[in-house]
């Protein structure tokens, strides 16, 4: 499968879509992604990874640092994150701060 | 007991020996010897030749004086110049190879610069006199951290020093860093590494690449050997720390304590491995190495044995080195526990921030790790660790390349972070716009994209995400338009960073336009490219002038250095607010997705509150990094005074840009450019 990274948003909500390995050739796109939504009043980020297969450790990083750059008070809701891409994103520090939802 | 040994070490004696300190201590009658190894069944101490490290005899450690875990043996008769040494483990009945001791204080056998090391363990003697030296202990809100490379600082023939590329060469540069300004140097690691660790090749030559920077230590109480210009590191090291710190200038090492040298199972066997590995490491369920460094292994920081090496490693370099902090590689590491979940509450990292020894020395995290953590603002700080601020690198870069929906961000860096550091103050916060990791500012300014081919990875390695732009030419030009601009965004970037809140960092050589050709990752390399040009001091003198002038003006100005974050509310007495924010009319700033202009007003409202300064303090910077000129109507000035303009990068002589306010308030601030301006007060 490959990458693919898109978003769409409602209101304050907005959801990002990931699919395949997110690996660091994926990363640039990832990122610019997040850096437009860094400018954005985003009171809920949905991420939706259920076509992922696996994530590098700098798309992780990555996923955490758009975290950190939302609003105070902002949720992030990771979704259907398979086993091993659950574990990454626990060892980069998202699963205190993220909800998992299945 | 007596053991046989020959030639010249025929008859020492080995008596019990003391469990601590750990390493190899010189004692009355002999030297102590005391290491660690919890899965070895046997353990001989090596005697080498110091010449040629050529095997003189192996001696027993006897068991009835290993103390628990550790082995001890105090030699009686050894000089500490009698001999090298090292450790050999026998464990299951297998004899490993001679180990180095992991609190080795000096490190032998690594020949010269880029020769294949043959390491072994030296006993050392402290016989420094250190005189009057005192630390500097600058005061964090005063701070001015300049980061450099040891050996690429001076290793060029322009930068005229008699020893280039060593710590002496290094501290016959002193009077220029005084002359710039700064008072902290950050020396990237200079812990024993192996140079030639490197498995990559030029790709035009087919030369074996370097690891030229260091970030993989063989061993944390040795001194880089080849730093030196004899055979005494220790002492020329200290020699450095001293002079640096009779010129007023701190000494703060960049340590690595994320992983080491011996990289994963395929890598060599040095000395914790052959020690004690399941320990030292981080292993996954199967006994594979985990690897969030991004270097084969990763240190097992917070058991408690590499937790106590850890504090006893910097210890030494306190007590021993007079060093005065520490900047921690990828310091997210030492936040994780066994199995490399993230701990809330690191014992490493609290054990570090309440050791009565390292009281008062500066503790900064790089808080992040290539394991994908990133803990910028959150990293677990006890109320005493300090932060590369990676985000203000990158709101900063956003900001100055044009990029929409940045103006709140850069403006909350602009004055220390407060969403980051709240409770914590803005020195809490060291900001930068380039570190080693990276472009170097030149380089930000003139290239969109890495040019990292020769690093022998087909340009796969290093940062994607820079966040640059090159004036409308990538690399190279003689555009003058081109080169207009990037002077202009280089300027920018110092007289932002140097006029915002908390702690800025310089990278060496960025003051006079020091270029990688676009290498954002020049870690391999040896070479003019790395070497900084000191002829480029005459060839650019208007920047390091400029860059001087904000240092001076940063010093003038103390309401530039408060520690607290500024609040915006006035005062009750109805006075300007701590800070306040402005756009193209005053009092109205616009922090709407396609504005770039931020103007914020810095007002010291308690001038003679505590001792920081005695008079009113009143600054304003101003930023426009649009495409497009802009007027500005300043706010009026504080009663009995008027603006003046310290600098302006869209003016052609930018020191000397008072002609540049119309009417008294008026400020122009063309496309891309930035403006500070003081209130003077008539005496």
């Amino acid at each position: 499968m490959s990458t693919s990274v898109y978003s769409g948003s409602n209101g304050g909500s907005t959801t990002i879509h990931l699919a395949g390995e997110v690996d660091d050739e994926a990363l640039p796109r990832l990122r610019d992604l997040l850096d437009e939504l860094g400018g954005r009043q985003v009171r809920r980020l949905v991420i939706e990874l259920r076509e992922v297969t696996g994530m590098t450790p700098g798309a992780v990083r990555a996923l955490v640092y758009a975290q950190q750059r939302l609003p105070a008070g902002a949720e992030v809701i990771v979704v259907g994150a398979r086993a091993s891409v659950a574990a990454a994103l626990a060892l980069g520090g998202l699963g205190g701060t993220a909800t998992l939802a299945s | 007991m007596t053991v046989t040994a020959t030639g010249r070490l025929a008859g020492l004696r080995l008596a019990p020996g003391s469990p601590t300190p750990f390493g190899a201590t010189p004692t009355a009658d002999g030297v102590n010897f005391a290491v660690a190894a919890a899965r070895a069944d046997r353990m001989w101490l090596v005697l080498m030749d110091r010449a040629d490290g050529s095997v003189l005899t192996e001696l027993e450690f006897a068991p009835e004086h290993r103390v628990g875990e550790v082995f001890t043996a105090h030699v009686v008769g050894l000089a500490p110049d009698d001999a090298d040494y090292g450790f050999r483990v026998e464990r299951g009945g297998e004899r490993g190879p001679v180990l180095l001791d992991p609190d080795a204080r000096l490190l032998a056998g690594s020949g010269e610069w880029g020769q294949r090391p043959d390491y072994r363990s030296r006993i050392a003697t402290p016989d420094f006199d250190w005189g009057d030296d005192r630390p500097p202990r600058v005061p964090t809100e005063d701070l001015v951290v300049y980061e450099l490379h040891v050996r690429g600082f001076t290793r060029s023939e322009t930068s005229g020093v008699a020893a280039p590329g060593t710590f002496a060469g290094l501290a016959e540069k002193i009077p220029y860093l005084r002359w710039l300004g700064v008072n902290c140097v950050e020396l990237m690691p200079v812990f024993e590494f192996d140079e030639t660790d490197n498995v990559h090749v030029h790709p035009e030559t087919g030369v074996p690449l370097l690891n030229t920077w260091g970030y993989s230590p063989v061993g944390v109480f040795a001194p880089k050997a080849n730093y030196a210009r004899g055979e005494r590191p220790d002492v020329e090291l200290k020699e450095l720390v001293k002079r640096l710190h009779a010129a007023g200038i701190e000494v703060v090492l960049d340590v690595v304590f994320n992983h080491t040298s011996e990289g994963d199972h395929r890598g060599p066997t040095l000395s914790l491995r052959g020690l004690d590995e399941a320990s030292y490491y981080l292993l996954d369920e199967s006994g594979r190495h985990r690897n969030f460094s991004g270097a084969g292994n990763t240190l097992n920081a917070n058991h408690p044995l590499v937790r106590e090496w850890v504090v006893r490693s910097l210890r030494h370099w306190v007590h021993e080195y007079h060093v005065d902090g520490f900047r921690f590689d990828l310091a997210s590491v030492l936040t994780r526990g066994r199995d490399g979940a993230p701990l809330a509450d690191p014992p490493l990292v609290a054990a570090l921030a309440a050791d009565p020894v390292l009281a008062g020395t500066r503790l900064i995290a790089e808080a992040w790790d290539a394991g994908g953590l990133y803990q910028v603002g959150a990293f677990p700080h006890y109320g005493r660790w300090m932060e590369w601020n990676g985000r203000y690198r990158d709101a900063l870069r956003a900001f100055l390349v044009g990029r929409e929906g940045t103006t709140g961000d850069v403006a909350t860096r602009l004055v220390g972070s407060p969403d980051l550091y709240s409770g914590r103050g803005a020195t809490a916060s060291v900001n930068f716009v380039t570190c080693h990791d990276g472009f170097t500012l030149a380089d930000w300014a003139s290239y969109d994209h890495k040019h990292n081919h020769l690093n022998g990875e087909d340009g796969r390695d290093g940062e994607n995400h820079n966040v640059s732009w090159n004036g409308g030419v990538e690399g190279p030009t003689d555009d003058p338009d081109v080169l207009d601009t990037r002077g202009r965004q280089v300027r920018n970037a110092l007289l932002l960073l140097l006029t915002s809140r908390g702690v800025p960092m310089l990278l060496a050589g960025d003051e006079f336009g020091r270029s990688q050709g676009g290498n954002n990752n020049a870690y391999p390399h040896d070479g003019p490219s790395t070497w900084v040009d000191w002829s480029l001091v005459d060839r650019n003198r208007d920047l390091v002038e400029f860059t001087r002038a904000c240092l001076e003006f940063r010093r003038a100005h103390p309401v530039l250095r408060r520690a607290e974050h500024p609040h915006g509310e006035s005062t009750p007495d109805g006075g300007y607010p701590p800070v306040s924010w402005h756009g193209e009319r005053a009092w109205q700033p616009d922090w709407s997705a396609d504005s770039h202009l931020v103007i914020a007003m810095m007002h010291d409202p308690n001038p003679r509150g505590d001792g920081l300064s005695d008079r009113v303090d009143t600054v304003v910077v101003a930023a426009n990094s649009g495409a497009e000129d802009k007027e500005v109507a300043l706010p009026q000035p504080p009663a009995d005074s008027t603006w003046r303009v310290f600098a302006n990068t869209g003016s052609a002589r930018p020191l000397d840009a008072a002609t540049t306010l119309r009417d008294g308030h008026v400020l122009r601030l063309p496309a891309r450019s930035a403006a500070v301006l003081w209130a003077h007060t008539p005496s």
